[in-house]
């Protein structure tokens, strides 16, 4: 990691810190220019400001961008078939990027891939085999893949000629490509995440809304409702839950049903949070003002209540997101979730469940990384939003 | 404070009514009943081709009462847990459910147990000194693991831990809690070193997550503690620094903590399974997941419905120890 | 940009008129607080004298600097971001033969200032609700003071404080020993704060705003409360308050602060009743007052923001008399404009063109 986020931090703890005091000890400075400042802008334009002052929140949100737009065109970025067995490179290492080669300079380019079985272990062993370079192309031709099913194209943004070997993360046991297994895995396990939280959210916010406006009985079965989702333990109920989905269903279904238990199983904290909200909201005095006027609770409830809290929900919404990431790659890397032939970073992970295979071929850690780096990513992302957002100092 | 318990009881029980029928509904969700497995088990091995083989299960299945409608299946199920801690069988095993696993559910809630102690203790003492040391060295390590440490999901740190043995500790036995010599071993100072070297690994794959929110939650709590009123009254009354940190502020900043017992201990449990699951450890996580995989649901049930009384357990001793912690709660 | 005061009665004067021997003398105090959108002067050269048994009124709008002086003499501000930069603090400590401390040069968190807080110089806080730890008995807290500063035990700790509530007056003092704040009124609070400052009989009490959260009814007992023990202890007060009426009962002497300043100080009588600067003016006038005929005046215009001060004296955007030319170049210097007067306005020859406002509160 290259940014230092609690430089920033730093300094606008050192003002809050300073502001706090004034706010709690009513003969100090009153309160900074900082209001003055932005008067005139709109809250999302100020909110906006502040989140660029955060450089881990900003980091985290261009590192989810580029992965989004990595997952969104996988075929085309990834250099090989997601699919497509290249059976005399199983587990190969990730291949070296030369430069140099004893005939000189050149563009970058790899060697040729000769395998060989090591009499001693039995295992397959690889060298490069130095008298066939492989310049690396961009916008080459590769195996022909389907973009959405919009148009069919053998454009590749990168590649080491047709057939020829270029796995810069190694392959798998069948010889398949890691890096466009990565690629297009992650689409999977990126669109769980956000189609698991839309649906949670969706979920939460009604559930929440309407216990904590109404109160009372409804309130009460609700919060009941989350007590008891609550009373098992997360993974152990998702796995009991994914494990119904019968396993004759067709990949997508699968997907949907694993999005669907997920929801189901992570809706309550999202309700809990927004039925706080909700209930301060509530009580304020703009919504009393509302209702004196006469406004009716659904007009109340879409009109005041929900814009008030419209950057609460963004905040939280961003913070669940990695857990939903990490539920899904659980479940899939202990065979429950996403089925081949669809993979997603959790299932190419279950790859390396074997200690020793482990051991012989680490490079199939990598999709661990990516899960790593994207939840990262999503939590400095949130934290900066939640920072942005808070009301001063808070 | 025994009425407040007394209380807390009887609310525990409509909750316990629930997650029971909740596990039953998932017993019984999968297509056809455990005994449609066996046919299908005699089946594969060419075994049936008899009609006695048919009518025998038949007379099984109105023996165990598997055509019965579900409410009375689900009264006999419970009533056999309640009133005889009986969770019915597994029939891939072939024995019943809590000589299966009885030992193995009280392992892994031991580890489980065992890791939220350990880990607390690692983890508020760091929390206090992030708290007390902003944004030295120190700290912002303490910030950065944390970070990457609530970002690994249980089942990958595993899988780290495992390579690490290989490669640098040099292992010969990875996972498991005792090497395979000493397994069935009386107990020795050589076993017990033994255990010691493999039991840290699932300590650190459970516990890791649960340290960095300790740790994060400890940290904030404290800072927003030293920021109220009365730890300035505190030091007006000229205590020493360490004392004001320790007996107002950290008194006061656990409180939360203690509450969050009960959101710390799903996690840690759902830990564990992973855990088990993924080290071969001598928990209910493996048998669970095999009791899933093989749509043994009454073992998949019986681990559930355990859970979630553990957790339920879990959440009331929380708060008695926050009502004993907290006289504002207490004389509620 | 700003001077520091030549403190013109320093040298000679080490009793008051009474006779009473100086307790406290900050001269040219100076606290700053470095935030990361600029330093803020809270304190800007602020000289005051309090003698012993006297009782000081520091007065002024939210954000003047009342409060970070207190703090500064306890040294409780959070640092960083403030800290002292200039000044001194003397703290005439009761039996030392070594004169007076510097409390601007003690460390914060040292052994010197640990031992002065509490016991020597005690000091209330406006929110009786939030300065008692919630999770400790009152009992344990006052008798932890007393143990801390002076060495008895337990049993003889606790009938101190015990003695303590009696004399603040709480009901039932045996009972209310063991009673969690929560349990106790805003007003019963306050008075067990003040059970436990006065618990090691300091010479000096730091008042800060100690009425201005409770109700008003219970303002006026909580006041006699303090001003009964300070005879009883023989203690100095520094009360500080928003509140001219409160000053008009409490204080001896009183100094006016604007923007970290003090504008004004002298007698409670030459005060109220011969304010010489225009923001003491402006005070007495905005004071509602029955049976006045004389509509409220505001004063004109807002405090300004710290960050961006106006250059020369800081009042002088809002100053009804802007009459000396260099008002808004030159910051003005505290003066005595008589015996015992002093107040810092660059047009107090003018002054005579002023309304003299009506006759203050008794």
């Amino acid at each position: 990691m290259t940014e230092n986020p609690t430089l920033v931090q730093r300094l606008t703890d050192l003002g809050r810190r300073a502001l706090g005091m004034r706010r709690r000890l009513p003969s100090a400075p009153p309160p900074p220019a900082e209001r003055k400042k932005y008067k005139g802008y709109s809250q999302w334009r100020l909110v906006w400001r502040r989140f660029l002052r955060n450089r881990a929140g900003v980091a985290g949100g261009v590192v989810i961008l580029f992965i989004a737009f990595c997952v969104f065109f996988a075929e085309f970025l990834s250099p090989h078939h997601v699919n497509t067995r290249y059976n005399e490179y199983t587990h190969m290492p990730p291949q070296r990027v030369h430069i140099f080669s004893a005939d000189g300079i050149h563009l970058p380019f790899v060697y040729a891939i000769r395998g060989y079985v090591d009499p001693e272990t039995g295992l397959r062993k690889y060298v490069e085999d130095r008298s066939t370079r492989h310049t690396i192309r961009f916008f080459t031709r590769g195996d022909t893949y389907s973009f959405y099913g919009i148009f069919e194209s053998d454009i590749r943004f990168i590649g080491a000629g047709q057939g020829n070997p270029f796995f810069l993360l190694g392959t798998d046991r069948f010889g398949r490509d890691l890096l466009s297994r990565i690629l297009v895995g992650g689409r999977v396990s990126f669109t769980v995440g956000l189609l698991a939280v839309f649906l949670s959210l969706t979920l939460g916010t009604m559930m929440g809304m309407i216990s904590g406006y109404y109160g009372g009985v409804i309130d009460n079965f609700v919060q009941r409702t989350i007590e008891v989702i609550y009373s098992f333990p997360s993974i152990p109920i998702l796995m009991a839950l994914s494990a119904l989905l019968p396993p004759h269903w067709p990949g997508y279904l699968t997907f949907m049903g694993i999005v669907t238990v997920l929801a189901l199983v992570g809706w309550g904290g999202l309700a809990r949070e927004i039925r706080g909200k909700t209930l301060a909201i509530r009580d304020s005095d703009f919504v009393l003002a509302a209702r004196v006027a006469g406004a009716k609770d659904g007009r109340i409830i879409f009109r005041h209540v929900l814009p008030a809290m419209s950057s609460h929900v963004i905040v939280i919404t961003t913070l669940a997101i990695p857990s939903f990431i990490l539920s899904e790659s659980t479940l899939s890397f202990l065979g429950l979730g996403i089925k081949p032939p669809m993979t997603s970073w959790g299932l190419l992970l279950s790859d390396a469940m074997n200690i020793y295979v482990l051991a012989l071929y680490p490079w199939l850690l990598f999709p661990g990384l990516c899960i790593l780096i994207t939840v990262l990513a999503f939590n400095f992302l949130g934290d900066g939003i939640r920072d942005a957002t808070a009301p001063f100092g808070h | 404070m025994i009425h407040f318990i007394l209380r807390r009881l009887l609310n525990m029980i409509p909750t316990m009514f629930i997650i029971s029928v909740v596990s039953f509904v998932i017993i019984q969700a999968p297509p056809g009943d455990m005994l449609s497995y066996r046919l299908a088990h005699l089946e594969e091995q060419g075994a049936l081709g008899s009609v006695s083989a048919v009518e025998q299960l038949e007379a099984l299945r109105e023996q165990y009462g598997l055509n019965d409608p579900l409410h009375v299946q689900y009264f006999r199920w419970i009533g056999g847990i309640v009133l005889r801690g009986d969770f019915g069988d597994s029939f891939t095993y072939e024995m019943g459910v809590m000589e299966l696993i009885g030992e193995r559910i009280g392992m892994t809630f031991a580890l489980t147990l065992a890791t939220m102690i350990f880990t607390w203790a690692v983890a508020i003492p760091i929390g206090i000194y992030s708290a007390t040391h902003k944004y030295s060295i120190g700290d912002n390590a303490f910030t950065l693991i944390g970070f990457i440490g609530l970002a690994s999901p249980n089942f990958l740190l595993a899988l780290i831990l495992m390579y690490a043995q290989v490669t640098v500790f040099e292992a010969s036995s990875v996972g498991g809690l005792l090497s395979p010599e000493f397994i069935g071993e009386p107990w020795s100072v050589a076993k017990f070193f033994n255990f010691l070297s493999h039991v840290w690994v699932p300590v650190v794959v459970i516990g890791t997550a649960g340290t960095a929110a300790v740790i994060r939650i400890m940290r904030g709590n404290l800072l927003d503690v030293l920021d109220q009123q009365h730890i300035q009254t505190a030091r007006s009354k000229g205590l020493s620094e360490s004392v004001v940190v320790n007996k107002y502020g950290v008194r006061i900043a656990i409180n939360p903590l203690v509450s969050r017992i009960g959101l710390e201990l799903p996690n840690l449990l759902s830990g564990a399974v992973v855990a088990g699951i993924v080290l071969g450890l001598p928990t209910a996580g493996p048998i669970f997941y095999n009791a899933l995989i093989s749509q043994d649901m009454y073992l998949a049930g019986a681990f559930l419905i355990l859970s979630g009384m553990f957790l339920l357990f879990g959440n009331l001793i929380a708060d008695i120890l926050l009502a004993w912690l907290d006289p504002r709660i207490r004389y509620d | 940009m700003n001077k520091t005061d030549t403190v013109t009665d320093t040298a000679a004067k080490e009793t008051d008129a009474q006779g009473r021997p100086i307790l406290l003398d900050i001269r040219s105090l100076r606290t700053t607080f470095h935030t990361d959108d600029g330093p803020v002067r809270a304190v800007d050269g602020v000289s005051l004298k309090i003698h012993r048994q006297e009782t000081l009124g520091v007065v002024g709008e939210s954000g003047c600097g009342k409060s970070i002086t207190a703090m500064s003499v306890m040294r409780l501000f959070p640092s960083p971001p403030g800290r002292i930069e200039g000044g001194e603090i003397l703290f005439h400590a009761s039996g030392a033969e070594s004169g007076p401390v510097d409390l601007a040069k003690v460390d914060p968190k040292g052994r010197v200032i640990r031992r002065i807080r509490g016991n020597e110089i005690a000091m209330i806080f406006q929110e009786p609700m939030t300065s008692l730890s919630p999770v400790h008995t009152v009992g344990n807290q006052i008798s932890e003071t007393i143990r801390l500063h002076q060495k008895v035990d337990k049993k003889e700790a606790r009938e101190r404080s015990i003695e303590m509530l009696r004399k603040v007056r709480l009901p039932k003092p045996e009972r209310q020993f063991d009673a969690y704040p929560f349990e106790l009124s805003g007003g019963m609070r306050q008075r067990a704060m003040i059970a436990m400052a006065l618990s090691c009989n300091p010479s000096l009490l730091i008042a800060d705003e100690p009425t201005t959260a409770l109700d008003v009814t219970v303002q006026a007992e909580i006041l006699y409360l303090i001003k009964e023990l300070q005879e009883e202890i023989g203690m100095a007060v520094m009360l500080i308050t928003h509140d001219l009426g409160v000053i008009a009962h409490m204080a001896d002497t009183v100094a006016v602060m604007y923007m970290g300043k003090v504008v004004e100080r002298a007698s409670t009588r030459n005060v109220l009743k011969d304010p010489r600067h225009p923001y003491t003016v402006g005070l007495l006038r905005s004071i509602p007052r029955l049976g006045a005929k004389r509509a409220l005046v505001p004063i004109k215009g807002t405090v300004p923001d710290p960050f961006k001060l106006p250059p020369g004296c800081s009042f002088g955007p809002r100053c009804p008399r802007q009459v000396y030319p260099g008002w808004d170049t030159d910051p003005p210097l505290l003066e005595e404009v008589a015996p015992g007067h002093f107040t810092r306005c660059c047009g107090t020859v003018c002054e005579e063109a002023d309304e003299q406002p009506e006759t203050a509160a008794p």
